[in-house]
């Protein structure tokens, strides 16, 4: 009897405690916080890293000197309101904004850009290889401030937008044994930017509020609250989506796309982006070193198959290295076609009628893309008699590849992932010879003395009817040479609420939100 | 004796550990990937990722990195993350209680239902419970853990809706003042009890997929060790004595037939944290498993030993506990 007393009560206790977590296990909505799950963690919100898992967060946390517009493809005042750069190109000089406060409360000055550039330069990590040609920085007043370089270089003005300012005495007042704050800021936050980190879980969740004291209008801005949840998984997301749990699913998987399309209550979100999928041909491998047979094998792709397949009809054919949202892209130059045939006669012409050699293809087996477009070439360049030798790799192991001129690879599945949103230094720094041994971005090992003059003289102006014009024929001659297929533009898509509003891509920042331009429309 | 018999197997722990970093830091540095590139991330000019390799130490021949780690482990530095720049050490103490949450939480439910599970299934061979038993096994073990996670996810959250997706709290809800790590343990100590609950129910569900396949083996060995034991003499002699049916299972056989689950159950602490991987991943739970996928990820290989090590404190020491409470169950187990 006590025996079953006591099991009784041992029922009913755990019978409590399981109604008790079932029960009312609510989660708390607000119509005004907007909730994100993406699936890169940001390790760090120290904003000297732009990467895209970083500066997710450091674009609310923090503000930039000058901000990329998306529609005008120009940098814009921002913390600078204008900026004049002197005739010989050496000499920049940014006058400030007044008003502007750190999270802190501290005013935002001349000071904290030149301490800003200091700790990007002594750290020598992530965007301190825009400042290289920095020699100097001098304050003129509290809100002026002047960077001599060492030679010209247009692509400093693009630069900015990644660079983001930390406050100094937020710095100084949380170093730890030299370490200009890195420590800190992996769980906080030194901006002036339109939202603070309120809270960090690591691995779980970053909670931004609004600042109230934001030095810009807000407009219809009306976003109380930014939650970041780390969903590793894209079903994961989706399935939080559709239950209405988060706003928005950065990490959608292709193959949920046309279900996210019949969803009357979720939105796809697509754009192109500035990253091209391509074939790079190691124009130190022989047959590659024959133009015609680059050619030939960029004629046997066939681009709307992998547009199709790999991208599920989303993104588009790419023109040549230059994506379609860089200043400089011509939308005239002309698609390369996909014709067998064609390919058939320009490899007769080259010496190889029935083709006969084999080609080592390196590729990423972890992403789709590359798989696919891998299948198709296996598929078409074998109708040419090029067998195709796949070889399978993480990104690592690639770019030392692509490094050493002895290296095995004849191609590489890769992308252009432009580190820049100019358009000049984009060409310079995959297809200049400077970069070939030294960047693992001359992935085709490909130089052309008329093209490093031409993007020599773009990068060394500042003048921007000079640099489109010099960056048009710099493409020309790299399109005609064809170190490379360029294939397509890949396709950014998210997924969200329909009452999200205001989303638009920016280049310049790649895969981030512009929570600030962004509002929620009647979210319940 | 025993406090001896404890001191044997931790002195023992020295030479595992010393053989385990022997063989990870071969491994790490056999494999074709730049950990200074890793970390200095892509597009990083190569002046950047000699300075990262030179920073991180990275720079140094393999045989003077080696003896500076064992050095400075002897000294509890685990060293530094390459993705965090953080100690290793500090990393390990920050997601080490998430885990250990989860892997308590999936022991319990391990031991709750598969013990009694298994008892049912060995004293009512043939009827429901048994056939229980079977499913369990054969779902549990025949099923990849990561394909459970994510149909339990999509099952009691996308179809349901009565657990959450995954993380330890919901989004609207604060963590308790830290204590512990443990938000069941802080939240019971700063009396938060709505964070509690919430805590819980985020608990629930990835503690149940983690249990899943220790059910299965638990509850199967539990029956395999119930049927010996009830054939014993003992338990003859006890039926004829006149004793309930629950005494004769209850006090004569169970404690006996407690010995192989209990053996198990040690190296199921180790499996479930070896699990849990995949299964944090899935959950987004924040624990070893989660700091582990990263760091490989990132071929982090400080943290990737670390995490190693601590994995194998935790299987030496679980063991140990196990030994010692052979002891209590078994008066006969003397050491």
């Amino acid at each position: 009897m006590h025996s079953k007393c006591k099991t009784s009560w041992l029922i009913v206790a755990l019978t409590s405690l399981i109604l008790t977590v079932f029960a009312g296990a609510a989660l708390g909505r607000s119509a005004t916080t907007l909730v994100v799950a993406q699936a890169e963690y940001a390790f760090t919100f120290d904003p000297i890293f732009n990467w895209a898992d970083v500066n997710r967060i450091s674009r609310l946390a923090f503000d930039p000197l000058l901000q990329y517009d998306a529609e005008t493809k120009a940098v814009i005042p921002w913390v600078a309101k204008k900026w004049e750069i002197s005739e010989d190109g050496l000499t920049y000089t940014f006058w400030l904004e007044e008003g502007i406060t750190f999270h802190d409360g501290t005013d935002l000055t001349a000071s904290d850009v030149k301490y800003t550039i200091e700790r990007i330069v002594a750290l020598a990590e992530g965007v301190s290889r825009f400042l290289e040609n920095v020699t100097n920085v001098e304050i003129v007043d509290q809100y002026t401030i002047v960077l001599t370089l060492a030679a010209p270089d247009s692509a400093l003005l693009e630069a900015f937008p990644g660079l983001y300012i930390v406050s100094e005495d937020g710095v100084k007042a949380n170093e730890t044994d030299g370490d200009w704050a890195q420590a800190y800021l992996q769980d906080h936050d030194l901006g002036s930017g339109p939202y603070e980190v309120n809270l960090h879980e690591a691995e779980q969740r970053t909670v931004l509020n609004r600042y109230g004291s934001y030095w810009r209008d807000w407009g219809k801005n009306n976003i109380e609250q930014v939650v970041w949840l780390w969903i590793a998984e894209s079903a994961t997301q989706r399935l939080m989506l559709e239950r209405g749990e988060i706003d928005i699913a950065m990490q959608v998987s292709p193959a949920d796309l046309p279900d996210f399309e019949a969803d009357p209550d979720i939105v796809v979100h697509s754009f192109s982006t500035p990253i091209i999928l391509m074939t790079s041909f190691r124009t130190i491998h022989e047959p590659l070193t024959n133009v015609l047979v680059r050619k030939a094998l960029a004629m046997a792709i066939d681009y709307d198959y992998v547009l199709e397949v790999a991208y599920l009809g989303y993104g588009q054919q790419a023109r040549g290295p230059l994506p379609s949202t860089a200043a400089g892209y011509d939308p005239s130059m002309p698609l390369v076609a996909f014709d067998l045939d064609a390919a058939k006669e320009l490899l007769a012409n080259a010496g190889y009628p029935d083709g006969g050699f084999t080609l080592k293809v390196s590729y990423e087996s972890g992403q789709e893309d590359k798989v696919r477009t891998l299948e198709m070439l296996e598929q078409n360049w074998g109708a040419l008699g090029v067998a195709v030798e796949p070889m399978a790799q993480d990104w690592m192991a690639q770019a030392e590849m692509q490094l050493d001129p002895n290296s095995e690879p004849d191609v590489y599945i890769n992308y252009i992932w432009p580190a820049s949103t100019n358009a000049a230094y984009l060409l310079y720094e995959f297809y200049s010879s400077d970069v070939k041994g030294v960047y693992d971005n001359n992935s085709s090992y490909w130089s052309n003395s008329d093209v490093d003059q031409l993007l020599y003289a773009a990068v060394a102006t500042s003048d921007l009817a000079t640099i489109g014009n010099l960056v048009r024929q710099a493409q020309a001659l790299i399109v005609d040479a064809a170190p490379a297929a360029w294939i397509a533009e890949r396709p950014y898509n998210l997924a969200a609420s329909p009452y999200v509003k205001g989303y638009v891509y920016n280049p310049g920042h790649q895969e981030t939100l512009d929570v600030f331009h962004m509002w929620l429309d009647g979210k319940p | 004796m025993i406090l001896k018999y404890a001191a044997r197997r931790l002195l023992f722990l020295i030479f595992v550990v010393i053989g385990i970093t022997a063989l990870l830091f071969l491994i790490t540095n056999l494999l074709p990937a730049d950990p200074a590139r890793a970390a200095a991330g892509p597009g990083a000019s190569p002046q950047q990722v000699e300075n990262l390799r030179h920073k991180l130490g990275l720079d140094q021949p393999l045989y003077i990195r080696y003896f500076r780690y064992l050095g400075n482990l002897l000294q509890g530095d685990l060293g530094i993350s390459t993705r965090t720049r953080k100690p290793v050490s500090d990393e390990l103490r920050k997601y080490l209680p998430a885990s250990l949450e989860l892997m308590i939480a999936a022991m319990l439910i391990n031991l709750l239902i598969a013990v009694p599970l298994g008892v049912l299934s060995a004293t009512r061979p043939g009827r429901l419970a048994d056939s229980v038993s079977r499913l369990f096994a054969a779902m549990g073990m025949g099923m990849p853990l990561f394909w459970v996670a994510l149909l339990a996810q999509f099952a009691f959250y996308g179809k349901l809706g009565i657990l959450p997706a995954g993380g330890r709290l919901s989004i609207s809800v604060m963590p308790p003042p830290y204590v512990t790590g443990s938000y069941i343990v802080d939240a019971v100590i700063g009396g938060q009890w709505l964070v509690l609950k919430d805590a819980l129910s985020h608990l629930l569900l990835p503690a149940m997929v983690m249990a899943l396949p220790e059910v299965a083996v638990t509850s199967r060995l539990t029956r395999s060790s119930m049927l010996e034991v009830l054939g014993q003499d003992y338990i003859r002699t006890a039926r004829s004595k006149g004793l309930s049916e629950r005494s004769v299972i209850g006090k004569h056989a169970l404690r006996n037939a407690l010995i192989a689950p209990l053996t198990m159950a040690g190296m199921q602490m180790g499996w479930i944290l070896g699990n849990s991987l995949l299964v944090e991943s899935v959950f987004t739970w924040g624990g070893l498993g989660f700091l582990a996928y990263q760091a490989i990820y990132k071929l982090d290989f400080p943290v990737i030993m670390g995490v190693a090590l601590l994995m194998c404190g935790v299987f030496v020491i679980c063991n140990l506990l196990i030994d010692i409470l052979y002891a209590y169950v078994d008066p006969r187990i003397q050491y």
